[in-house]
């Protein structure tokens, strides 16, 4: 018994608590490229948006000092971000996977360009200050899961709290149900009346929105700076996370949470010693993330139809 | 059909009316007629072919020269930057080649997996696996007579790359593991073998540093213009892109290939091995991306070290769709690319300007080009007529199983839509394969029963 | 369509400039408040087109370097670009600078350089040497500088910096003062110039204490802050209460993790005391721009040598930089030893092995 407790103060409660932090990002940009290709349109620049908000995010937080305006305004540059994909995508009919890798390329770029050109020179580095964590009364003092779940930061609780909320918006509104008939059938959702553009528009948007938060959560919320590349291929894991999760925010939720949970015990594992080497540690997630793919595959849940073809009225 | 088709239209017309002009004013100034007629109807297709791309750069290349100024810095400088280390001087244009190769290779293999509507994403890991076993065969096959080194460097480097995007494959056809989850994960994957290569099992012996040791003279591609860098695998770059056109378009392998990645539900049914098709198209996508791999080490670097590729996979997808997935259409775009390298190197050098700059142009550019010039291209149009014929020839004899399968599978009938299909798929070179193929497996599979 | 859409399209365009405009301005603000940085900055970026330009006055010394990554990265190359500003400021020459991205730009990077006239040209890590190998044959007036690797010519040579010696001395530190006996070690790529600084932290620590433990942890990145933050997290998890970090920006993330966690951290190749004024205890300050003086300085004299040099804590170059607030809180008996062996170093009576001793493959 003592063993157990053990195991669970040293290792499985740390663990949790640090695949929360690295599952966050994922979940955020995960839940929202959910919206957009559930309405028909992939948006593989996800990473570019990510990184737009983390940039985004740093700079208002060091200049205003409060990391919250911070997250607000990378949710804000997120949607503007999300707002020009949607007009090349939906209106100018281009084609999803191109407009996406420009995304890419182009936050790559400024941001880069702009960290630089004000942040990156000379002395040390600059740091802001980090979202507060809100311990929720009550709550924090259930043992061992209350000080993982209900003493986080305000993204944390903001991921957490999109879980349900997508999957009855998606599952249970009448938004949801023209949300999925535009991306399954944009002919026949448009012969009853539901404006696919409008509908593909708004669901960029959210994208976006969400994206740019989750970057924003990166730089101010796990992280206390900025730094080039900084998320790190985070952008392409949230739109695997996404295909894993089977379109399902709940199955999101817990692709994120094993990619987070595989991710933190690679560190774990190298810090126990070094007896592999770690390059095949640093596989274990991705390496993971395969064989659960594979291992849960066999019921198959079919993306929408119309994912990445641009609507075009007749 | 909106107004921006009639944008594109009038684009065209543009082109048109310029190749027309031009055509006879050659014509006349000659003063042949024959030649007139001849030279007309090409310079139609050149301009009705170049016009929105050459429009598209021309926007792109505006705007990036805003974007220089507000940034403080001198676009015409920028430019002449780029223009320099391009055509500047013999030795600039072969560097600006040799940034291409690679280029064409993880070009051409991502273009022939998205004709076959497999979403590879992985050209960057089987370029890295490639350029791994090529790094391992270069030094411990070096003592074979002749040409032999050379040779086994390639073609190992072509089996290491096809095998492991195979895999992938495998992992869809057999597993329904979607491909865009594994050539993501198998991308990091091969950066992190690379990295396990170097420091451990293929580390040089005697050195100190993570970097394999220097492949045998004999495995090293040799340089075809004295005193530039250029080697033998650019003259390999344009062979292949040839060949893979070649087989997409005239080889019944090829048009296998495409009709899967169309219809594969129609495909499935006329008799295609779907399972087969994505395992083969995935390996030939993955062995050209090793052989890039290959020809790098052996033409370029001679040695393997952990940032072997600054994201060729990744440009790959860009230059592939910007190319309309067309293999001779790679040879221009990834010189498109390679010329923005270069130009980013110079600018760098010679105006100080951030390399990260090279970013913002390539997404210029690439978006330009998506948002104006990308647009049915012929090919396709011709061969969804083909593919027509097939469902009509095939379907009917199977009508029957073939609904009872699909409704079972809970596809909505593809094959009935055919008019629906032609209206939303028409446009785009890439973005269909997801929806498509995620539905293939079953349904097709219902097809055969 | 497009024309039924120019609503948004406008609506586009205003947001996207707003945007532009908020970032653009917020970014200039955040910089106000340090005005005297502002200006060096800017400065910077406008001396470096400006002296390109001018540059083609005969006779000018010129330095350019070829780098692996950003300027920017807060160490390896930060400290090149450092080196490159003080030869700028020193000797009047002109500078320039190249991020390389694929084998072929390290060869080009060379030969251009090279053929513009620079009279030195500094490939910053060792896979440069296959790159200045090839080409400096070609351009005997030009000297090839590689910071780490072996191979030598005439006009070729490798300089190491042995950042080690200061890790070592932070070895002996955690030793003498840990409380747990384990301390955490996180790199960015096990490359030369990173693990000999986590080797010997771990020797000067195993010299103190054969028992003491040390946790190595590699992140595989030099830019993930937060893979660099939840190793520190995981080691401190598992006891660790010092911890070191080689690896550019994924040190920031372990900086914060040993301030979150109230541990002793030590910084690497800047003072990087003013990132945590109560947790970072020590940084292996690593003078760069020193080092690259020297060689630029040596060149211009004309007394370049084709050999191997070392330069370390004996020359200036690399030390170790007490956090004055904290120096007092150090037992006496620490400090004496420390700087015992900092004299023993100094001296040459001691020497800690250098990367061509602990990495060889056999």
């Amino acid at each position: 018994m003592m063993g157990l407790a053990g195991l669970l103060g040293t290792f499985l409660i740390p663990l949790f608590e640090s695949s929360v932090r690295l599952a966050v990002p994922l979940l955020m940009a995960g839940l929202g490229e959910t919206f957009s290709e559930k309405s028909g349109v992939i948006n593989i620049g996800l990473e570019g948006i990510m990184l737009t908000g983390a940039f985004a995010s740093f700079v208002v937080t060091y200049s205003s000092g409060s990391p919250y305006y911070g997250i607000i305004v990378a949710a804000l540059m997120g949607g503007v971000l999300g707002l020009v994909f949607a007009f090349s995508t939906v209106s100018l009919e281009a084609d999803q996977i191109v407009a996406g890798t420009a995304l890419n390329m182009f936050a790559m770029g400024v941001t880069g360009f702009l960290y630089r050109k004000y942040y990156g020179l000379g002395g040390a580095a600059a740091t802001v200050n980090t979202l507060p964590q809100l311990a929720i009364p009550g709550l924090v003092d259930i043992p061992v899961l209350g000080p993982v779940l209900f003493n986080q930061n305000v993204v944390v609780y903001l991921a957490f709290a999109l879980v349900p909320v997508a999957a009855v918006i998606l599952k249970r509104s009448s938004i949801g149900i023209s949300l999925v008939a535009t991306g399954e059938h944009p002919k026949a959702a448009d012969s009853v009346g539901i404006d696919v553009f409008k509908v593909r528009y708004a669901t960029c948007v959210v994208t976006g929105v969400l994206a740019g938060i989750g970057g924003g959560f990166l730089s101010v919320g796990h992280a206390n700076t900025f730094f080039e590349m900084m998320t790190a291929g985070r952008g392409f894991i949230a739109l695997a996370v996404v295909i894993f999760g089977k379109w399902n925010p709940w199955g999101v939720l817990g692709a994120s949470l094993l990619f987070g949970g595989a991710n933190s015990f690679q560190l774990r594992l190298q810090a126990m010693g070094r007896t592999i080497p770690y390059h095949l540690v640093l596989m274990i997630p991705y390496v993971l993330t395969i064989l659960a793919v594979a291992g849960v595959s066999r019921r198959r849940v079919n993306a929408p139809r119309y994912l990445g073809v641009p609507y075009e009225k007749t | 059909m909106g107004s921006e088709k009639g944008g594109n239209r009038s684009g065209q017309a543009i082109g048109q009316a310029v190749g027309q002009a031009v055509g006879q004013a050659i014509g006349q100034a000659i003063g042949r007629e024959y030649l007139f007629v001849q030279l007309r109807s090409w310079l139609i297709i050149a301009g009705r072919v170049s016009a929105l791309p050459i429009l598209a750069m021309a926007f792109a290349l505006t705007l990036g020269a805003v974007v220089i100024y507000a940034a403080g810095y001198s676009p015409s400088l920028a430019y002449e930057a780029v223009w320099q280390s391009t055509f500047g001087s013999k030795v600039y244009f072969a560097d600006t080649l040799v940034k291409t190769v690679p280029l064409i290779f993880t070009g051409v293999a991502v273009a022939i997996a998205f004709r076959g509507s497999v979403f590879n994403i992985g050209a960057e890991g089987q370029f890295l696996m490639g350029a791994l076993a090529a790094s391992w065969a270069g030094v411990a096959l070096g003592g074979l007579p002749g040409p032999l080194p050379l040779l086994s460097v390639l073609l190992i480097g072509l089996v290491a790359g096809g095998l492991f995007g195979a895999l992938a494959g495998f992992l869809k056809a057999r597993l329904g593991v979607s491909e865009v989850i594994s050539t993501i994960m198998l991308n990091y994957v091969a950066m992190r073998l690379v990295g396990f290569a170097v420091t451990g099992p293929l580390k040089e012996v005697g050195g100190a540093n993570p970097q394999t040791a220097r492949i045998a003279p004999n495995a090293m591609l040799g340089i075809i213009v004295q005193g530039t860098r250029l080697h033998w695998g650019f003259f390999l770059a344009l062979l292949v892109a040839v060949l893979a056109y070649y087989l997409l378009f005239k080889t019944t392998f090829g048009f296998e290939v495409q009709a899967v990645g169309y219809n594969p539900v129609a495909a499935g049914c006329s008799g295609i091995n779907i399972s087969r098709n994505i395992v083969l198209t995935m390996f030939l996508s993955g062995g050209l991306a090793g052989l890039g791999g290959a020809v790098e080490l052996s033409g370029v670097s001679y040695r393997l070290y952990e940032a072997f590729s600054p994201g060729y996979g990744y440009d790959a997808i860009a230059i592939a769709l910007l190319a309309g997935n067309n293999p001779v259409g790679v040879l221009f775009t990834s010189f498109l690319f390679g010329a923005l390298r270069s130009g980013s190197n110079m600018m760098q050098r010679s105006a100080g300007i951030s390399s990260v700059f090279v970013y913002v142009f390539q997404a210029l550019v690439v978006f330009f080009v998506a948002a104006f010039a990308v647009r049915r291209p012929a090919a396709m149009r011709s061969f969804r007529a083909r593919v027509y014929r097939l469902i009509r020839r095939t379907v009917v004899k199977t009508s029957a199983s073939a609904v009872t399968a699909e409704s079972k599978s809970g596809n909505v009938s593809t094959s009935g839509s055919s008019a629906d299909d032609d209206n939303h798929t028409g446009d785009t070179g890439g973005g269909r394969p997801i929806s498509k193929v995620n539905a293939s497996g079953s349904s097709a599979g219902g097809c055969k029963r | 369509m497009f024309f039924g859409h120019r609503k948004v399209f406008t609506l586009l365009l205003v947001l996207l400039i707003t945007g532009a405009l908020l970032i653009g301005g917020l970014s200039g603000c955040g910089k106000k408040s340090e005005p005297a940085a502002e200006g060096t900055k800017s400065e910077e970026t406008k001396s470096d087109s400006a002296q390109s330009q001018e540059g083609q006055a005969k006779g000018t010394f010129k330095v350019a370097a070829l780098l692996p990554g950003p300027i920017t990265d807060q160490g390896w190359n930060a400290s090149a670009y450092e080196g490159l500003k003080l030869i700028e400021k020193e000797l009047g020459a002109e500078i320039s600078y190249m991020e390389t991205k694929t084998p072929g730009d390290m060869v080009e990077g060379f030969r251009d350089y090279a053929s513009k006239g620079y009279n030195l040209v500094i490939g910053h890590g060792f896979q440069y040497q296959d790159a200045a190998e090839e080409v400096a044959p070609q351009f005997p007036d030009t000297v090839f500088v590689t910071i780490g690797g072996s191979k030598t010519q005439k006009n070729q040579a490798p300089v190491i910096v042995k950042s080690e010696d200061a890790s070592y001395i932070f070895g002996i530190i955690a030793a003498k003062m840990s409380k747990t006996g384990k301390a955490g070690l996180v790199g960015g790529f096990d490359i030369p110039a990173i693990s000999k600084t986590l080797i010997q932290f771990e020797a000067g620590a195993k010299s103190v204490n054969p028992d003491f433990k040390c946790m190595v942890t590699y992140v595989g990145s030099w830019e993930d802050v937060t893979a660099g933050y939840e190793a520190a997290i995981a080691q401190i998890d598992q006891g660790a209460d010092f911890l070191f970090c080689n690896g550019n920006a994924v040190g920031l993330g372990v900086i914060q993790a040993a301030q979150e966690r109230g541990v002793y951290v030590f910084g690497m190749t800047t003072d990087q005391s003013n990132l945590a004024p109560d947790n970072v205890l020590a940084s292996d300050v690593v003078y760069n721009d020193k080092a690259y003086l020297e060689i630029a300085k040596r060149v211009k004299e004309g007394k370049f040598e084709g050999k191997i040099q070392e330069v370390g804590m004996k020359d200036g170059v690399v030390e170790v930089v007490w956090n004055p607030k904290l120096k007092d809180k150090v037992p006496k008996e620490v400090l004496d030893a420390v700087s015992d062996i900092e004299q023993k170093i100094k001296s040459g009576e001691f020497r800690v092995p250098g990367e061509l001793e602990v990495n060889v493959k056999q």
